[in-house]
């Protein structure tokens, strides 16, 4: 036994009794039934796992899906389809044991083949292309299931977060008589093993879930979840405070004041996966030398901006690791220091500063354009002049999907964040020399072979310890190379009804319910 | 007059096709011409490219651009719309189901603006510049120019949020249009009262009107039998462009009250670059654009038979 599968199988224990305590303790008040209604920002797009991208159709798969694996709301991996695993002293194969006696919604079982059907479609076996094959082709070579119980995983190589990947939504086991009879309308008509059932899904208006009594689990104890597209922030709340919801996502916050002094509401704020930053062109000059992108980065006041524009709506972070993520280091980032910012432009051969243009969007992320504006001001002290672009997002992904060399951004206010939450895919993606756009996400142009080496390593060591060690360095690399100006983690506030108890509200921005999720008469 | 009439069908039907045409040509090319594709904008700032490919592939957005248009061609000559790029909806149910909220939201509201809107612009007129003429045209005004945004966000907080009297936006019951409704109908009251204001201000200085008065005719009669009469013509054809413009205009109105409308899911489509629903969308709103300026006209000649020889 390796000492990687002592602790995967310590940390699946952990997690286990983690879940059973937590429900004795809630166990005595929760009530059964109820409609939930949910005001969510914008309608889903699709309930087929491997063609979800985005946080909202998420939220609905999270209710009638499950993995092998899952996260909890802090993103840790928990069993739920499989009762354990264990995984080979070179690192190459996982073999998961399923539960028994687990029926999808359609009535047809759960097993091994089910499984094997599901990651087969994804990795292109049936020919069939999926939206997210790419957080698995590269990683899986096949799937095998060598009884009804158990499922083993080929891999490329020893994937250091093989469990985060498979606790995605993307990996969630989907009914084979259910794909082979819709095809892909099978995200309209979605058929998964999760506490709820889907009952429908009428564009723009809502998505309708039940309970689903054959689930392997305790029953869910509400009836039914309703979630309602409802676009404008202000509508949202109001909706809230008139009781027609009892859950609403992103809670502008500027209006949390009035909602906390609201004693039918309650608020929460989680912690989120989304990182913001300015990238910087790292082939152009005055960016390819690194003292300028340093001395940009020591200009900004990080804390600053998360006090007084977040509003305590945002945590500093010093690399581009969000906190959440596995495989964060908690290492010191650039601090502010303008004089120190000023001698090193004075260095590059730029005491006087430079004009640049930062392209921003508006509107897409928490208050994106409040924070370009800021940024043009503090770089306006040290003497480099901004000018500011805002582009509509399908200009801006166009301008973020250019090679590096035909790519005419200088600098941009840039968002990112994890499915799989963890370190090494925030970074080699972004910053390898392999990755540049649009292959990868490499929008930078940005290359250094030592972090290459290192976090390709880091992502093939299954020992956790020594694989954290390289992702330190490795975010210690970056914090020196200042490729992007690191600024924030956004945390993110949803509201709902005194009467609602524990929302599941996940550090990946999905805002959804389980089966312990319960509402008051 | 059943000549000229069916002249005038005949005529303005043939005149619709090609119209249509163009549409549909345009609606196309518009959409290509912007930044972004319906891959780029699903794979989102993270996608790499072999995901893009996947999905280039399978909506055909990797044929030249005569092929694709001649295939959409060819299914929309067929009576299919697709189906959405985004969501796999079917093209052509999605953009029913939105026209039938916002029509009803149109007609509802110009039903509104045009019972209030038409008084309120007679009554102004019969006393230029007095108070009763200053006040309603003053309300008329800050009608036309209460932002949409704003001034539905206030309803929604006292009645659905302080007064709890009326269900905080979405659809299912008549209370749920009652918001909407108001706030559409309060901009189009405003733009008719002015209108007929004026319209009237000028008809009751023509002859014909005095003539109506020198006859002895009471001045109601002479008010609404002679002069709001002929003052209808151009209040007519403001009506038909407001019906034209609530149906692709009420997007605000739509969004603010989350009303699953035709304005909405063309705005997200748009922003999506989700082609099949855009370009439905276009051709079904251009299609009811002509047929209500078709209506128009076919009023005036009603109203006015003189135009009937023409």
């Amino acid at each position: 036994v390796t000492r990687a599968r002592i602790h995967l199988v310590v940390t699946a224990l952990v997690a286990a009794l983690g879940l059973v305590g937590a429900s004795g303790a809630l166990g005595e008040a929760e009530r059964r039934g109820g409609t939930l209604v949910y005001a969510s920002t914008a309608d889903i797009i699709s309930l087929d796992p491997p063609n979800v991208s985005d946080t909202i159709s998420g939220a609905v798969v999270q209710m009638v899906y499950e993995g092998l694996v899952g996260f909890t709301s802090e993103m840790a991996v928990v069993p739920r389809l499989a009762e354990s695993w264990t995984v080979s002293s070179d690192g190459l194969q996982w073999t998961f044991k399923l539960r028994r006696g687990v029926r999808f919604h359609d009535g047809t079982p759960m097993n091994a083949q089910a499984v094997k059907y599901t990651f087969d479609r994804i990795l292109g076996v049936s020919g069939e292309s999926v939206l997210r094959a790419n957080l698995y082709l590269p990683y899986i070579k096949s799937v095998e299931a060598p009884d009804e119980q158990t499922v083993r995983f080929v891999l490329q190589f020893p994937d250091a977060f093989f469990l985060n990947r498979l606790a995605g939504n993307q990996a969630c086991v989907v009914s084979p008589a259910a794909h082979r009879r819709y095809g892909k309308d099978l995200s309209r008509n979605p058929v998964g093993t999760g506490p709820f059932r889907f009952v429908h899904w009428m564009a723009n208006r809502e998505v309708v879930v039940e309970r689903f009594d054959g689930y392997w689990g305790r029953k869910a104890n509400l009836d039914r979840v309703v979630v309602r597209p409802v676009p404008e922030a202000g509508a949202r709340v109001i909706a809230l405070e008139s009781g027609d919801v009892q859950l609403a996502s992103r809670i502008p916050p500027e209006q949390v004041g009035r909602l906390e002094r609201n004693a039918t509401l309650k608020l929460s704020s989680q912690s989120t996966l989304r990182t913001l930053f300015v990238g910087m062109h790292a082939q152009k000059p005055p960016w390819s030398d690194r003292r300028v992108r340093l001395a940009l980065s020591y200009a900004i006041d990080k804390e600053a901006i998360a006090r007084s524009l977040y509003q305590g709506l945002a945590e500093v972070i010093p690399g581009p690791v969000p906190r959440g993520a596995s495989g964060y280091a908690p290492i010191p980032g650039l601090a502010y220091d303008p004089d120190r910012a000023k001698r090193l432009l004075a260095e590059a051969g730029y005491p006087h500063g430079f004009e640049a243009t930062l392209v921003t969007v508006k509107g897409r992320y928490l208050k994106d354009f409040e924070l370009a504006q800021v940024i043009q001001q503090q770089l306006g002290e040290v003497g480099v002049q901004l000018k500011l672009d805002t582009v509509e997002w399908a200009r801006y992904l166009d301008l973020l999907r250019m090679a590096p060399d035909k790519s005419p951004l200088q600098m941009w206010l840039d968002a990112w964040s994890t499915a799989t939450a963890e370190a090494a895919g925030v970074i080699w993606p972004r910053f390898a020399c392999s990755e540049f756009r649009p292959k990868g996400a490499n929008t930078n142009g940005y290359c250094n072979p030592e972090l290459d080496r290192i976090v390709h390593e880091a992502e093939r060591t299954v020992n956790v310890p020594a694989r954290d060690r390289l992702l330190r360095r490795a975010q210690e690399v970056l914090v020196q190379d200042a490729p992007s100006i690191f600024l924030i983690g956004t945390r993110e506030v949803v509201g709902m009804s005194a009467r609602l108890h524990d929302p599941i509200q996940m550090q990946n921005e999905t805002l959804t319910v389980n089966e312990r999720t319960w509402l008051d008469p | 007059m059943m000549d000229g009439l069916r002249g005038l069908v005949v005529r303005r039907a043939t005149a619709v096709l090609p119209v249509l045409l163009g549409v549909s040509v345009l609606s196309f090319a518009m959409l290509r011409v912007i930044p972004g594709d319906a891959a780029v904008i699903l794979g989102g700032p993270q996608a790499t490219e072999a995901e893009l490919v996947g999905i280039r592939r399978e909506y055909g957005l990797d044929q030249p651009l005569l092929v694709q248009y001649l295939r959409y061609a060819g299914r929309v000559a067929r009576g299919d719309l697709g189906v959405s790029i985004r969501t796999r909806d079917p093209v052509r149910q999605l953009l029913v189901d939105g026209l039938g909220v916002t029509l009803t939201l149109a007609t509802l509201s110009l039903a509104l603006a045009v019972t209030l809107g038409i008084p309120a612009g007679v009554v102004a007129a019969r006393r230029p510049n007095s108070v009763i003429d200053v006040l309603t045209m003053a309300g008329a005004l800050l009608g036309v120019s209460m932002p949409v945004f704003w001034y539905g966000l206030v309803l929604l907080f006292v009645f659905a949020g302080a007064l709890r009297w009326l269900p905080a936006g979405g659809v299912g019951s008549v209370k749920h249009l009652v918001l909407p409704v108001v706030v559409l109908g309060t901009a189009g009251m405003g733009v008719i009262a002015r209108l007929t204001r004026t319209a009237m201000l000028e008809v009751m200085h023509q002859d014909f009107v005095r003539t109506a008065r020198a006859k002895g005719l009471a001045e109601r009669q002479v008010v609404l039998r002679h002069a709001l009469w002929n003052a209808l013509n151009p209040v007519l054809t403001v009506v038909g462009l407001q019906f034209g413009f609530l149906l692709g205009g009420s997007v605000l109105t739509e969004t603010v009250f989350a009303l699953p409308g035709i304005g909405r899911i063309m705005v997200n489509a748009v922003f999506s670059r989700d082609y099949p629903v855009v370009q439905g969308g276009i051709l079904l709103v251009g299609t009811m654009f002509v047929l209500i300026n078709f209506l128009t006209d076919l009023a005036y000649v009603l109203v006015n038979p003189r135009l009937r020889e023409a």
